[in-house]
């Protein structure tokens, strides 16, 4: 249950991107294609989860001033591994990818992360949270990519989808696309929220009219 | 101070550890890069350069260019007696839309062009990445400095452009025009004198 909670914090009700409002420059940048984009997730998703354990474990020996360098030296060691090991068995991805990988290191997510949660939160917390809040950017990064690919190429995964008629939005593909497509994503989240909270409310009041009728009730009886 | 002191000592740590971390990854993704690196190599080869065989052996050499300080990856394709049976060449422009490109080439002995390949770019997906399509490649097939003009049609010359991507075929016809000069420039006096014999022979007919 505990676990289930935290995923879904990281997916949905607290989403490193959407809600957050952190790591734009990746999603942005890597969003062209849906196969670069899970690369770039799981990346990220491992170097969050090597970064927030290790933090954690740190978490008592790392002296308060020098917190902040010490995080640089864990994430950017995370980063080089993802990085040497892309490199050695995932070639072409790595191509792709190129720069982004590195840049990893300045990701908001992560860093945000090792001092908001992992080093203040113990070993087994720390690692759900990165395995929610890597899920959350993975997620998200995967649905701007399906969308700007599906649009500005027609292809999903490479794939061609409507044929050879089909002439693709150019401008989904593009920068701009991306920050159009981003912009609809927040908004279409902030909505979906604010319905939910909306129908919760609406389902308090309910009860607590419901309750004061009873008492009404009860008193007139 | 003895505070400082014990701040700086952990900090260390943790650097002695990440440094030797990153070490042991090093190492052993060490063999597989430089594996992936010359496998993406010889793939490349095997696409420009049509008919290869397991008999043949690649040389690579690193040639000049005739007016440029710069160096150039180039590979020769030898047949088994060593008599050699095609060049390719890892050539490069700097006037691609979002920069250099790296696109590797295959001639057969006489410089003709037997295929292109772009490697390495950033251009805009979707428009300048069509120079990856066939219909776009193959129309260098059989082509070389003596029989096509290497400029897009807008500036007169013979290739095709893609379509709103005019400033990426430009490119690729700089990027094949440095390549073949520099082959030509390197390998015509010493390997093919045969080749200009031949060519004065059906002359004098």
């Amino acid at each position: 249950m505990n676990i289930l909670k935290k995923l879904f914090n990281g997916i949905w009700t607290n989403n490193p991107v959407l809600i957050v409002l952190l790591g734009f420059c990746p999603t942005l940048a890597v969003s062209t294609s849906l196969k670069d984009a899970i690369g770039m997730g799981f990346s990220a998703l491992f170097v969050l989860i090597g970064s927030n354990l290790v933090i954690s474990a740190l978490r008592k020996f790392t002296p308060k001033k020098m917190r902040i360098p010490v995080f640089v030296i864990v994430i950017a060691t995370f980063v080089t591994i993802v990085d040497l090991l892309l490199y050695a068995y995932f070639f072409q991805l790595h191509k792709s990818l190129g720069v982004f990988i590195p840049l990893i290191v300045v990701n908001c997510i992560v860093f945000g992360r090792a001092e908001a949660f992992a080093s203040k939160n113990a070993l087994w917390d720390s690692l759900w949270d990165g395995i929610g809040m890597g899920l959350g950017f993975t997620f998200t990064i995967s649905v701007l990519a399906s969308i700007r690919e599906i649009l500005g190429n027609g292809t999903i995964m490479g794939i061609s989808l409507f044929g050879q008629s089909y002439s693709p939005v150019i401008i989904a593909i593009l920068p701009p696309g991306a920050f159009l497509t981003l912009g609809l994503m927040l908004g279409g989240m902030n909505k979906i929220n604010m319905s939910i909270e909306e129908k919760r409310k609406a389902k308090e009041k309910a009860e607590k009219e419901k309750a004061k009728q009873l008492k009404a009730s009860v008193a007139n009886g | 101070m003895k505070d400082n002191i014990m701040q700086v000592f952990k900090l260390f740590i943790v650097c002695v550890i990440s440094a030797a971390v990153l070490a042991w990854v090093y190492g052993f993704t060490k063999g597989p890069i430089e594996q992936s690196k010359k496998s993406e190599t010889l793939d490349a080869i095997k696409i420009v350069v049509s008919g290869m065989t397991d008999e043949m052996s690649i040389k690579d050499s690193l040639i000049a260019l005739e007016n440029d300080t710069s160096k150039i990856e180039s590979y020769l394709i030898l047949n088994a007696d060593s008599t050699v049976y095609a060049y390719s060449i890892k050539t490069y422009t700097n006037l691609g839309y979002g920069g250099k490109i790296l696109i590797m080439i295959g001639v057969d002995k006489d410089f003709v062009i037997t295929g292109v390949q772009p490697l390495e770019f950033s251009e805009t997906p979707g428009l300048g990445t069509k120079m990856t399509k066939d219909e776009f490649k193959n129309q260098f097939r059989g082509k070389s400095l003596l029989n096509f003009n290497f400029k897009v049609k807008k500036d007169g010359g013979d290739i095709a452009a893609i379509t709103a991507a005019t400033i990426t075929s430009r490119a690729v016809g700089d990027a094949l025009t440095r390549g073949l000069n520099a082959l030509v420039y390197n390998f015509k006096q010493q390997a093919d004198t045969s080749a200009l014999d031949t060519l004065k022979v059906e002359e004098a007919k």
